[in-house]
């Protein structure tokens, strides 16, 4: 379907183009795939004064890169191909730009936070068991190292997504 | 090359608020699938996170958003339109929700969680009272229902019906 195709519901033509589905497809896999990692710091701020539950929410963490945000990244760039094809737009910076922080956003998460993520859970779960039932749970210095690594770069990801979208709303370079 | 105009830089804040504000609210199912398999007694907590999500996160940046709306549909003249009109009933309801059903909910959930918890102490299995039950179903479907909000609104900006 070309992107000036007009979308018909039971052979009525509606006044919405095959395109203009797929950037909205492609703007509602950006806000489920990535908006998750913005609320990180108020997650860890709030469960870092109950360390016994750390594990469970670095697994949260794991869960949901694994299973929202590489998912929501694969429609993002299955998207944004269509949409760089069908309207021409392969030469421009914003598209180029977009591209390579799927790129990077994928190997990063791939290659970087993935394993560190589950490092995090094994490492907080050895805390509390060096700790026992009742005792004060202190991080161990591996621990407090991966936080301040993880946090590091989840917050350079989430610049990336902040520069990206302003480089395609205000299509930079086209 | 077109140069950057301040309703360009509108849309992007538009946008990005919509991020920030929003995606969170689609990986609650996850946080609290996880949390109920590996670790129940961390369920209070994860309300308190819900909470405490949906007051420093969600509340600020649905305001910035409809602040971000509203320059938009006055400079560009669309407030007649029926995109900005959904758009801003769909912000009061997700604004309403949230504020009246899904905070004071989390926090009575967790307050229950807290009981049911503390009731299997000594390590044995926490069995979570019908009245817990009944208010994570509530929060779940109010979620899941703002999160279809979120998405069919997303798609009218974008089409313009």
């Amino acid at each position: 379907m070309g992107a000036g195709a007009i979308i018909t519901l039971a052979g009525v033509p509606l006044a919405v183009t095959f395109s203009e589905v797929v950037i909205a497809l492609h703007i509602l896999a950006v806000v489920i795939a990535f908006g998750a990692t913005f609320a990180y710091p108020v997650i860890f701020a709030v469960a870092g004064r109950y360390p016994r539950a750390l594990p469970v929410v670095y697994r949260a963490v794991h869960a949901i890169s694994q299973r929202v945000i590489t998912p929501g990244l694969a429609l993002v760039v299955i998207f944004g191909i269509y949409l760089a094809s069908d309207l021409h737009l392969w030469s421009t910076f914003f598209v180029q730009w977009g591209l390579a922080v799927a790129v990077v956003i994928g190997a990063v998460e791939g290659m970087f936070l993935g394993p560190r993520e589950k490092r995090l859970v094994e490492v907080a779960e050895a805390d509390i068991a060096a700790a026992g039932p009742e005792g004060e749970v202190r991080q161990s210095d591996e621990h407090r190292s991966l936080v301040r690594s993880v946090g590091a770069v989840g917050a350079l990801m989430d610049l990336l997504v902040v520069v990206t979208i302003y480089f395609m709303v205000t299509r930079t370079g086209a | 090359m077109t140069a950057v105009t301040l309703y360009d830089l509108g849309i992007a804040v538009h946008m990005m608020s919509v991020v920030i504000a929003f995606g969170v609210t689609f990986a609650y199912p996850i946080i609290f699938a996880v949390g109920a398999r590996h670790e129940p007694r961390s369920l209070p907590l994860l309300h308190r996170v819900e909470y405490t999500i949906e007051r420093w996160l969600v509340n600020p940046g649905l305001l910035v958003v409809v602040l971000a709306g509203a320059y938009l549909a006055s400079k560009g003249h669309h407030w007649s339109e029926f995109f900005v009109q959904w758009g801003l009933g769909a912000a009061i309801v997700i604004g309403a929700l949230v504020g009246s059903v899904m905070i004071p909910t989390a926090k009575r959930a967790e307050q229950l969680a807290e009981r049911d918890v503390a009731a299997a102490a000594g390590g044995s299995t926490v069995v979570f009272g019908e009245d817990y039950l009944g208010l994570a179903r509530r929060l779940s479907i109010v979620g899941s229902l703002l999160s279809t909000l979120v998405l069919v609104t997303i798609l009218f900006m974008v089409i313009r019906p």
